[in-house]
């Protein structure tokens, strides 16, 4: 189970998307996760999936990769909508005891679950498509500025991709021990939250004793190799923009123009209540 | 031939750290006045048991511990020179045990790349050096593949090709093979060999496995921070009785040779025809001895 989570793991396949310049992709996203909030109506939300599906495809990585690796947030979408249905107020649909469900809630609801679903795969695609050292070499040359008031920039990115490297290094190790402490008896499937949680004790104990070990020994290895920060450091692949960065940010640009333009549409609330309104 | 490491009265002791972040109490010497020098171009294994002060030494040849007293100087640079420390480290490439806690990169090139970064190469160098290292090591099919797809003895290699893209003299390994399993083995010896073979690198191979030692050029048997027994490995594996005291195997082959010179199985022997000399390494050698006709 835990072996399916894929935030922030590389993806490898040859396309366009793979071969832009991270920085373009930090910006890219980056743009993509304001104009998200910007966004009021679900269609705009609609129209911004849309082109979501376009940028994945032009990945190739498939679809239901990425939709398997969300799996770790179905658990909070699912409190959103529950959350939103219940807590908003306005015309009442249905009224069960205490719980009465809204227009207004059941709408907040979708447009949340939208949102977040989006914003997930949004991100998820950045890390998909960048290797984790390209995206915080990205990340390092674009904060770069912030390196003259004594932001370790370089450091900050390091640390980055060396934790990005290593989740699944860790994943594998939880799986391991958690088969291990099954295996003598170890129940972590019945029982109330508390107990489940206890029981997850003897499963973290050694996983963080085995994360400070390998943490000095990655650190040994890398003095060994001659790391010393970024002092006279040089990269194999120089970030440079090509012909298709500029194109790209083209496309951002007019893409998160259009998708802003939506606030302006005719509110699709009215359609909305459109539709509800035959049920009641 | 010129030498590549030299020691004299190298000598290491772990001291207790303080709160205070000082050096306390002395705790433990784990080398005791090391003696040795190795040539290049040699194939060196160091064998000793848990604890005998092997993988600290193999630390110091990398300067990442500096000898307390004594010294060691590797391709002529004494490693207790702070100013020349990046360069012993460049010299002297280190390879671990655990292949996952060694890698920094999650693409194999980038991981390669890692090493000549740090020393500042040019860009369009570092390309063509990582594009050799792979080769050298027979991973250059794997270059943009992720390690955790990888077999420990693939992630081994990628290590090595990661040491060999800063053009080292020298290879350390400790204990590099004792976490795969034999196909891996396999392939890292291969490896090793070929690099010593065809490119003179020296290599200092620390080692459990008495078939990898029987390998090298020259042995040196480290116990409890003292050279104890050194010389070529049919010197060392001959001494049965010596190595069994230091808590030490000898290669299944040449204990049963060993056994063999027994006066009664002699006796047997003789009268079949058959002569067993008592310092046999390989199987092959056995074969031999055995149907001298083959």
């Amino acid at each position: 189970m835990l072996r399916d989570i894929t935030i922030g793991q590389y993806y490898s396949a040859d396309s366009v998307i793979h071969r832009l310049d991270p920085r373009t992709k930090l910006i890219g996203t980056f743009c993509f996760i304001v104009i998200l909030f910007l966004i009021k109506g679900v269609y705009g939300l609609l129209i911004a999936g849309l082109l979501l599906l376009l940028i994945v495809k032009a990945t190739k990585i498939p679809l239901w990769y990425i939709v398997r690796g969300q799996k770790s947030i179905y658990i909070l979408l699912m409190f959103t909508v529950v959350l939103n249905m219940l807590m908003v107020k306005g015309d009442v649909l249905v009224k069960i005891g205490f719980i009465t469900i809204t227009r207004e809630g059941i709408y907040t609801a979708v447009f949340m679950a939208m949102r977040l679903i989006l914003l997930v795969i949004g991100c998820s695609l950045m890390t998909l498509t960048t290797t984790p050292l390209q995206l915080t070499d990205g990340l390092e040359r674009l904060l770069r500025p912030l390196k003259k008031i004594k932001v370790p920039v370089h450091d900050i990115s390091m640390m980055m991709s060396i934790a990005l490297r290593f989740i699944p290094i860790l994943m594998e190790e939880t799986d391991k021990i958690m088969k291990a402490q099954s295996a003598r008896g170890a129940d972590f499937e019945s029982g109330s939250i508390l107990q489940r949680a206890k029981a997850l004790i003897p499963v973290l104990v050694p996983l963080v004793i085995s994360a400070f070990r390998r943490a000095d020994e990655l650190a040994t290895a890398m003095e060994a190799r001659c790391y010393r920060g970024d002092e006279g450091r040089t990269r194999m692949k120089e970030l440079k923009y090509q012909k298709r960065d500029h194109i790209a940010k083209l496309v951002i640009l007019v893409g998160c123009a259009g998708l802003y333009m939506t606030r302006f549409l005719p509110s699709i609330t009215q359609t909305f209540y459109a539709i509800t309104g035959l049920f009641s | 031939m010129k030498e590549m490491v030299k020691s004299e009265g190298l000598t290491f002791t772990y001291m207790e750290e303080t709160e205070e972040g000082q050096t306390g109490a002395e705790m433990k010497k784990a080398l005791d006045g090391v003696d040795l020098s190795i040539r290049k171009g040699q194939m060196i294994v160091i064998l000793g048991h848990n604890g005998s002060g092997k993988s600290t030494f193999a630390k110091m040849l990398n300067a990442l511990l500096k000898p307390t007293s004594g010294s060691l100087w590797v391709d002529g640079i004494d490693t207790s020179d702070d100013e020349m420390l990046w360069n012993v480290r460049q010299s002297a490439g280190m390879i671990f045990q655990n292949p996952d806690n060694q890698m920094i990169a999650s693409i194999v090139e980038e991981d390669v790349a890692f090493g000549p970064e740090n020393l500042g190469v040019d860009p369009p160098l570092i390309r063509q050096r990582v594009d050799e290292a792979l080769e050298a090591v027979g991973m250059a099919a794997y270059a943009k593949a992720s390690p955790a797809h990888l077999s420990g003895g693939q992630k081994q290699r990628i290590a090595i090709a990661g040491i060999l893209a800063m053009k080292p003299d020298l290879i350390v390994l400790d204990e590099p093979t004792a976490m795969l399993d034999p196909r891996g083995r396999a392939e890292v010896m291969k490896t090793l060999q070929k690099l010593n073979k065809e490119d003179n690198i020296t290599i200092v191979h620390i080692t459990h496995y008495m078939e990898e030692a029987a390998m090298a050029d020259y042995l040196y048997v480290i116990d409890q921070g003292k050279v104890a027994l050194s010389g070529t490995p049919r010197e060392v594996f001959s001494q049965v009785e010596r190595m069994k005291e230091l808590g030490l195997d000898v290669p299944p082959v040449t204990e049963l040779a060993y056994r063999l010179q027994d006066p009664v199985m002699q006796e047997k022997l003789k009268a079949r025809g058959i002569e067993i000399p008592g310092d046999i390494l390989t199987v092959e050698e056995m074969v031999e001895a055995l149907c001298p006709s083959n």
